[in-house]
């Protein structure tokens, strides 16, 4: 009997061990976020595409439960009990931050398409009612148009960041916002250093180095955003600045090679090869002018004197 | 006109319609039918009942066009091989494999046949069951061209049809290969395939007959040999390459050495280069060859397989 008890404990201690590995712990203050704005059936058209292109690899269509169960830990089925029991903010932060093998998607999809993949997740939960978050509040006026600058500080080799708000035709600088500041690449933008938060005259500085590859003249195209959209909006200013590195790398097939063109392969086999050729044909033409200077002797007439025989 | 439609490549060759396509397709009609407008004298107050679609031109502007003066425009073969060859200006294309995230989804294997029209015997792209030594455990490798600086495949090419462009891609020519597979026999990473066969989509190219687009390889041809490309396609319109965008989880990055910048392909976040192979002991493939690789890897950290308790016989 005791040998049972333990057994008994043995397997629920494993399988609360199993439990425990495979939860996901939000934190707290994510787990309360909410969509700012109502679900729609356009909402959801577009999180099924989302989903289809993302999501379905692993987690399968949802209600069929198709998903990939290789996967550790389970992708799972979204459209089951234990998916739609999470929070609507939980759902947000597990997509948007990732853990193993589901990847990171805050950069790959924007908050919208999050939400919009939200929605579509929710269209196969019947006993779903959705809440809105209210709206945030913020430390300025409404109605104020929001403006960014964006400019390199000579002096303070700094990257300067100026955000002002206009009302009523008055401008004034906007402090306390959150800046995020980008370098555009070729295939997306390389976020360039934290969040930086503008002070009361409404500016944000960045460091710069000038280790940041620009192009041929050294121009670098950079991103200034606020990063709180929910709050503020979408407040951006681009600028292309000549404080980057010269790109003054040359193209990889310049130089001479034996891989590269004709006109590009090393000299020695140009010179090695025409000396060959060249010498091949030079012998040849030696042999037939010997030859035909032998012909020609032959044709000559001989004196009587000069024959030995 | 010509170099309208030099600047706005219409890809045929692709199956896969994605949004940048279309987007490219309508900019391509938008061209040529606001030039055909032109010539005809179109003015927008003729043909009141004629129907009007809304077209997007090379240079960004939003015009609207009779629907009959619509005309699709292909890319012809010449246009096609001269950018082949020349490549991008400025570029130095790279790719970093993370082998800790490799979960031999084969995402990245369908997505580039499909892209390149290849048998589903045949790999431009491939994932590998590696075991470095019977006490390890085994992990997933994969393994696309390399792409090298010092390309030996090219240099044993008697015919020029194998070529490395400015921008490093190594590509292949098929309406120039002779089939003789000296480079097959040269590269040290076994990357290049042969059509021994009548090409997968045949049919395809008897229906629609496409040009050929060696960026591509596409169409396909028998007795000539193909390679992955690093979809040169693709990157000519800021798009990732095939396998780059197919994997679900986040292996690869791609990007320019010149920037210093690469972008992984499943989360979209574009992290510095040096730092990426600097943090996590970037290597590359049998660098002692001497061969110059632009594919690094990052360790495989994490393996999905278990240490096996007893040597394998099959490995040692």
């Amino acid at each position: 009997m005791n040998k049972f008890f333990l057994t008994l404990i043995i397997c629920v201690c494993a399988v609360l061990k199993l439990s425990a590995q495979t939860e996901w712990v939000v934190p707290a203050e994510h787990q309360g976020k909410l969509s700012p704005v109502q679900f729609t059936e356009s909402m959801q058209q577009s999180g099924a595409d989302i989903f289809a292109a993302q999501c379905q690899v692993c987690h399968g269509m949802p209600g069929q439960g198709n998903y990939n169960a290789m996967l550790v830990p389970s992708p799972g089925d979204p459209a089951a009990q234990k998916f739609q029991s999470n929070t609507d903010g939980a759902i947000f932060y597990k997509v948007s931050e990732g853990r193993a093998t589901m990847p990171s998607f805050k950069s790959a999809l924007s908050k919208a398409d999050i939400w919009n993949v939200i929605s579509y997740v929710r269209s196969f939960n019947a006993s779903y009612v959705q809440e809105t978050a209210e709206k945030i509040e913020t430390n300025i006026p409404e109605g104020t148009l929001l403006a960014l600058g964006l400019r390199y500080d000579e002096i303070k080799k700094m990257v300067e960041v100026s955000l002002t708000g206009s009302l009523n035709q008055v401008t004034n600088p906007v402090g306390g916002v959150g800046i995020k500041l980008e370098a555009k690449r070729y295939f997306g933008n390389l976020p360039l250093g934290d969040i930086k938060t503008t002070n009361k005259e409404g500016l944000a500085y960045f460091s710069w180095d000038g280790t940041l590859p620009g192009d041929s003249l050294g121009n670098v195209h950079l991103i200034a955003q606020v990063e709180q959209v929910e709050a503020y909006g979408e407040v951006k200013a681009e600028q292309t600045l000549p404080i980057g590195l010269v790109n003054d790398k040359p193209a990889l097939n310049k130089e001479r090679a034996m891989w590269n063109t004709v006109d590009k392969a090393p000299l020695w086999i140009i010179f090695g090869f025409t000396g060959a050729v060249a010498t091949a044909w030079f012998f040849i033409f030696y042999l037939l002018f010997q030859v035909k200077r032998i012909f020609v002797l032959g044709k000559e007439p001989i004196t009587e004197e000069e024959k030995i025989i | 006109m010509s170099s309208d439609s030099r600047k706005n490549e219409l890809d045929n060759s692709k199956s896969k319609n994605s949004r940048r396509d279309f987007m490219r397709k309508l900019g391509l009609i938008g061209a040529v039918a606001s030039t055909g407008a032109v010539v005809s004298g179109f003015t927008s107050a003729a043909g009141v009942d004629e129907e009007y679609i809304k077209v997007l031109t090379a240079d960004n502007k939003l015009v609207e066009i009779p629907k009959s003066q619509v005309k699709k425009v292909k890319l012809d073969t010449e246009v096609l091989q001269s950018r082949g060859r020349i490549g991008i200006a400025g570029k130095r294309w790279v790719m970093v494999i993370d082998l800790a995230k490799c979960r031999n989804a084969r995402e990245c294997i369908k997505g580039c046949q499909e892209h390149h029209h290849l048998h589903p015997y045949q790999y431009h792209i491939n994932t590998l069951v590696m075991q470095d030594n019977p006490q390890s455990a085994p992990y997933n490798m994969p393994k696309p061209c390399m792409h090298c600086d010092n390309p030996p495949c090219v240099s044993v090419c008697p015919v020029n049809a194998t070529f490395k462009r400015q921008d490093g891609i190594v590509l292949i020519d098929n309406e120039r290969c002779i089939g003789c597979r000296f480079c097959m026999a040269a590269c040290p990473y076994s990357v290049r395939i042969f059509n021994w066969e009548k090409p997968f989509r045949e049919q395809l190219y008897q229906e629609e007959p496409m040009e050929y687009d060696v960026e591509a390889n596409v169409p396909q041809r028998k007795g000539t040999v193909s390679k992955c490309l690093f979809s040169a396609d693709c990157l000519r319109g800021g798009e990732l390459p095939t396998c780059v965008r197919s994997c679900p989880n986040g292996v690869f990055y791609f990007g320019d050495q010149n920037e210093n910048a690469v972008t992984n392909g499943t989360t979209r976040q574009t992290v510095v280069l040096s730092e990426l192979l600097e943090k996590n002991a970037g290597y590359r493939l049998m660098e002692d060859l001497g061969t110059k690789p632009r594919v690094y890897y990052l360790p495989p950290k994490d393996r999905v397989f278990d240490t096996p308790e007893k040597p394998d016989s099959h490995h040692s």
